[in-house]
């Protein structure tokens, strides 16, 4: 492990054309991450084949190059037009949109790609410190923890709704109801498809956020015939990205925290950027004196979620390296190409492979340097787009995220669903119904049900108390519903 | 403006207490491990439902638990569209002010671009553009011509060339 830390073993691996394989996964991660409908997992699949002529070094660059811009690039469409690429970046928009909305994008912006990059490093500095303990780490979890880190996730709903109690939990069953469509994975029962055949599958749920999210706010734009943001408080000076970069030095504690969950939440096998961005979010507003602002418009909220959800890569490796588990469609596909190369995964790995490790490594860290890099320098560019005229903006994004849903697997009922979605959202949007809990709780539904009834059939209800990390985050959960529900209260009270 | 507003949310309320009916009576036809979850899914759901029906008709039950509905604060739900900006302020009565037609022709556009997708993905996202850019947005010839150039270049770049999807 010490070769990690020698600047030479990185010279050695990054000669020329390194350089080029990681542009090339750069951009084409941050493309796939922008469009609403195209995700990293499409990015890699479509790579996986240039890597069979590749040397194993050179592969992974191009792979882990695509992989960690993805994440970030996700979160631009989600600041700009509330749509966010992936299910990763869906807590950005909470307060990324807002900040878009008063004319502040490039201040967002700033911020995130500042968080995203600073978050990779960090995660990756616990990858390089945990590897070789982590699969003690990894070992200590199994299903009753699974479920009480979807549980986690699920609880942001009360929280995020206490202003609206009643109507947040109308969203987040509905959310649940949607999540339990299609074959049951334990029973293998099919359940609420109506005779429809492309239900089996369940909801795309990718499908329903470019729906719920993207093309609910197009309808709004559509009739309202207002941009974004109005021009007179419209701020496209670099000055504001940079505002965004300072706020993530001024809030260090929040992205700290945020680091921390995301990198521990990637060591979890199957669970993911979906719940860190969302558990991130909460636990910076929890820990925050001034709550309220979140969602808002409060940077904090920026912050958070992104410094998650690049921390969760590193912390992610762990398992895909140590075990051979790989924890997203992602890290399949990264799986996949070391195979292919006649790697094995394994506890031997750093001892028989010490080479890829360390190219592994400083490719993770500077593909996030260089997305957010161009993020950043791209930031005030960008952010114009909030004062396109909905004219343009609307055909445009429409004929983009319309194609990039049709584009995932060439279904037209995936387009329907999105189409169904989107008349949900513009709905809710219409009657104040929040849409967070619902996506919330359609994209951490199908995990949670999974793994109470698995942890049902191996221990029963005991299992989920007796595990102490499990009866720990149960704990947890009670304390943060708890205080969040009586903050909220005290908050009403002294309105 | 407030009473179509109710309105509006009476008959939301109305569609999903029929759904969560329709939910709570399919899980009776599952075995019970496939029911457990759906099935408390659907009777929380529909006492939700309920309870809010019950709020909007009757002001006494209302006022009595007015602590589960939006309070005060002056701030809504996350996410909500006016927890934006005080700015923003104005917006609820642009919304409020919308008409559904505007919203049904959005999605009569969106059902003429699912049926272009039969013809060819990329033909009908070009054709898709044009018409939505002459008809709907009343932009000019030139650029109506420039953004479907644009954004056709980069599709089928993306799609037909590198991708090879389409």
């Amino acid at each position: 492990m010490q070769e990690l830390f020698h600047l030479t073993a990185f010279f050695e691996y990054f000669q020329w054309p390194a350089p080029l394989y990681l542009l090339v996964g750069v951009s084409l991660g941050m493309l796939f991450g922008i469009l609403p409908g195209l995700s990293g997992g499409m990015c890699l699949a479509l790579l996986l084949p240039l890597t069979y002529s590749l040397s194993a070094e050179h592969a992974v660059i191009l792979l882990i190059g695509a992989m960690g811009s993805v994440a970030f690039s996700g979160s631009i469409s989600a600041i700009l037009i509330n749509a966010p690429g992936t299910g990763q970046s869906a807590a950005t928009c909470f307060d990324g949109y807002p900040l878009a909305r008063q004319g502040r994008a490039g201040y967002a912006l700033g911020a995130a790609g500042t968080s995203s990059a600073l978050g990779a490093i960090f995660g990756t500095i616990v990858l390089v410190l945990v590897l070789p303990v982590g699969r003690y780490l990894v070992l200590a979890f199994s299903f009753p923890e699974y479920f009480m880190m979807a549980m986690a996730g699920l609880s942001v709903i009360i929280i995020v709704s206490q202003q609206a109690i009643l109507k947040g939990f109308t969203a987040g069953i509905l959310g649940l109801v949607f999540s339990s469509v299609g074959s049951d994975p334990i029973t293998g029962a099919v359940r609420f498809t109506f005779g429809v055949d492309y239900l089996w599958d369940g909801i795309n749920t990718i499908a329903a956020l470019i729906g719920l999210f993207a093309l609910a706010e197009l309808v709004d734009l559509f009739v309202r015939k207002e941009a974004i943001t109005r021009r007179e408080m419209f701020e496209g000076r670099l000055t504001d990205v940079f505002a965004g970069v300072k706020a993530v030095f001024k809030h260090f504690g929040v992205f700290l925290q945020a680091s921390i969950i995301g990198t521990v939440i990637g060591l979890i096998p199957g669970v993911g950027g979906s719940v860190a961005n969302f558990i991130a979010y909460i636990a910076a507003r929890q820990t925050s004196k001034e709550s309220h602002k979140f969602g808002q418009g409060d940077i904090r909220g920026v912050i958070a979620p992104e410094a998650a959800n690049d921390a969760k890569d590193g912390g992610a490796l762990i398992p895909t390296l140590i075990f051979g588990i790989p924890g997203s469609v992602m890290m399949v596909i990264v799986l996949a190409s070391l195979i292919l190369h006649g790697i094995t995964p394994g506890p031997r790995l750093m001892l028989d492979h010490p080479s890829l490790i360390v190219v592994l490594i400083y490719t993770l860290v500077l593909s996030n340097i260089l997305c957010s890099s161009i993020g950043l320098l791209a930031a005030r560019y960008l952010s114009r787009v909030t004062i396109l005229s909905p004219g343009v903006l609307v055909p445009a994004v429409l004929t983009i995220a319309v194609i990039g849903i049709y584009a995932m697997r060439g279904i037209h009922g995936d387009i329907i669903t999105a189409l169904g979605f989107a008349a949900l959202g513009y709905v809710m949007k219409r009657l104040d119904y929040p849409r967070i809990p619902l996506i919330i709780a359609l994209m951490l539904g199908g995990l949670a049900q999974k793994t109470f009834h698995q942890t049902m059939i191996l221990w029963g209800i005991k299992g989920f108390f007796l595990r102490p990390i499990s009866l720990g985050m149960f704990v947890f959960i009670v304390l943060l519903v708890t205080i969040s529900l009586i903050k909220g209260q005290k908050a009403g009270d002294a309105a | 403006m407030k009473g179509k507003k109710t309105k509006e949310e009476i008959l939301f309320l109305i569609i999903l207490l029929l759904f969560m009916l329709v939910i709570t009576w399919s899980s009776f036809s599952y075995k019970p491990a496939a029911r457990l979850i759906p099935l408390a899914l659907g009777v929380t759901g529909l006492s939700i439902v309920c309870l809010q029906l019950l709020m909007l008709f009757s002001p006494v039950i209302s006022n009595k638990l007015k602590f589960l509905k939006t309070s005060q604060l002056g701030s809504q739900s996350v996410g909500s569209p006016t927890t934006v900006t005080a700015g923003m302020a104005a917006d609820k009565s642009i919304q409020l002010k919308t008409k559904w037609l505007d919203v049904l022709r959005f999605f009569a556009w969106l059902i003429v671009y699912l049926l272009l997708l039969y013809v060819n993905p990329l033909l009908a996202a070009l054709a898709f553009l044009i018409l939505f850019c002459i008809f709907e947005s009343k932009l000019s010839f030139s650029l109506t011509i420039k953004l479907s150039l644009g954004i056709g270049a980069f599709l089928y770049t993306l799609f037909g060339i590198f991708l090879r999807i389409f």
